[in-house]
């Protein structure tokens, strides 16, 4: 019998070499390490691994490993390969917005969905004319130049406008933003829940809880 | 391994191989899946290393692993809102300041364990300029800053204000928030312009 065989021969290479370095090999006859298993392995419970190489700084191609829960059975440990994947831990994606109705943009559906991904954005350029201050009172308006993102209906949207002011409808360039939303995946990052603090008209003060990190 | 293991190590093995199908290992289980199935813990003492590992595919659910200070892999399951993630997005909602300006506002998040960056910031409040006849402009600002060893947030339109004294304004500040264990602090560069508009670093600070 051929397996009986293979098998022999590994229980003897494990006797003998048992004497000199123990070590043992599965499915091979020639161990390479203390315990060569040449093919799968599988472990029920906890795995603790005494000496873990750490990454030095002129390592620049390592990858991060991963532990598949939907994978028969449970536990494949996988690398992270960004370029196999079509959605990342942290996904960069630029935006240029032309052709605006004045400055704004009240509600643009970005079409992110909110239960998986987190936005954010960064980046932001302002290409144009200025919007121009109006009389108020004795004083000049600012308005406030508002860019922001925002979920609704389960989805990520976007604001980038002054919500006071207009730019003239004469302005001859008009205005062109651009910006980088990057979208987090929420497998790795954790959306909090919003933390209110009223200062009360103060300019300092505490935040009313530490967010649970 | 000693002789009572090396004992069972053998007899499962013979056990697992007799059955005609695969020259499969059980240690502590009789019905191996793979060339080695471990019913139970494993501890290496030195190093591991894996030939064939498969990549991340897109339709596979997946958490990160680490090694705790006991030599233990752990996973970080991000699902579970008591462990740890690899990062965190808190939105601050600072109402009522000192009209538009919050001068410092601490977030009480530990600065010696944590980053804490802004990456969004608004205020929701009409302002004007409340010097020169209202002639200057301004533009919002918002950052970020350790004191006594916490997170700081500074925000403010300079020279202006809310142009209604009575309304209460809210500045919305979203933060990223992510473990140093996962970044690395290169402290301030400053670059001296020589009153040029253009200039480089000497010397990149990542190579």
């Amino acid at each position: 019998m051929k397996i009986m065989g293979k098998t022999l021969t590994s229980i003897l290479i494990f006797f003998i070499t048992s004497n000199l370095m123990a070590q043992v090999g599965i499915g091979t006859t020639t161990p390479q390490d203390d315990l060569d298993v040449n093919g799968q392995m599988l472990i029920q419970s906890s795995l603790r691994w005494g000496k873990l190489q750490t990454v030095n700084d002129k390592d620049e191609n390592f990858r991060l490993l991963t532990r598949v829960t939907n994978s028969n059975p449970v536990g494949e440990i996988t690398v992270l390969n960004v370029d196999s994947l079509t959605v990342a831990p942290i996904n960069v994606v630029n935006y240029e917005f032309n052709n605006i109705k004045l400055d704004n943009l009240t509600k643009v559906n970005l079409q992110y969905d909110a239960n998986k991904y987190i936005v954010a954005i960064s980046n932001f350029r302002y290409i144009g004319d200025p919007i121009k201050k109006v009389q108020a009172g004795t004083e000049k308006s600012i308005g406030a130049f508002v860019s922001r993102v925002y979920v609704e209906n389960n989805k990520w949207h976007l604001e980038i406008r002054n919500r006071f002011l207009d730019l003239e409808t004469n302005a001859p360039n008009g205005i062109i933003y651009r910006a980088t939303l990057i979208v987090y995946d929420k497998s790795y990052f954790r959306h909090l829940p919003v933390i209110v603090t009223d200062l009360d008209g103060r300019n300092s003060g505490t935040a009313s809880s530490i967010p649970p990190l | 391994m000693d002789f009572k293991n090396l004992l069972l190590f053998v007899v499962i093995f013979y056990s697992t191989t007799t059955s005609g199908l695969y020259a499969q290992v059980g240690i502590n289980t009789v019905t191996p899946r793979k060339t080695l199935e471990v019913g139970g813990t494993v501890k290496i003492s030195d190093s591991l290393t894996i030939k064939e590992i498969h990549a991340l595919k897109d339709d596979d659910t997946s958490t990160f692993l680490i090694q705790d200070n006991n030599n233990f892999i752990n996973i970080m399951d991000v699902s579970n809102p008591t462990q740890a993630a690899l990062g965190y997005i808190q939105e601050y909602l600072i109402v009522n300041p000192n009209l538009d300006w919050v001068l410092d506002f601490d977030t009480q998040v530990n600065a010696q364990q944590y980053v804490l960056n802004i990456i969004s910031a608004n205020f929701d409040r009409e302002l004007v300029m409340n010097t020169s006849g209202g002639v200057n402009s301004s533009i919002p600002y918002s950052s970020a800053f350790i004191r006594n060893n916490t997170w700081h947030i500074i925000a403010d339109y300079p020279v202006a204000n809310n142009r209604n004294k009575s309304e209460i304004g809210t500045w919305t500040i979203t933060t990223l928030i992510y473990s140093k264990d996962l970044s690395k602090q290169f402290g301030t560069v400053e670059i001296p312009m020589n009153n040029n508009t253009t200039g480089s670093a000497t010397a990149p600070i990542i190579h």
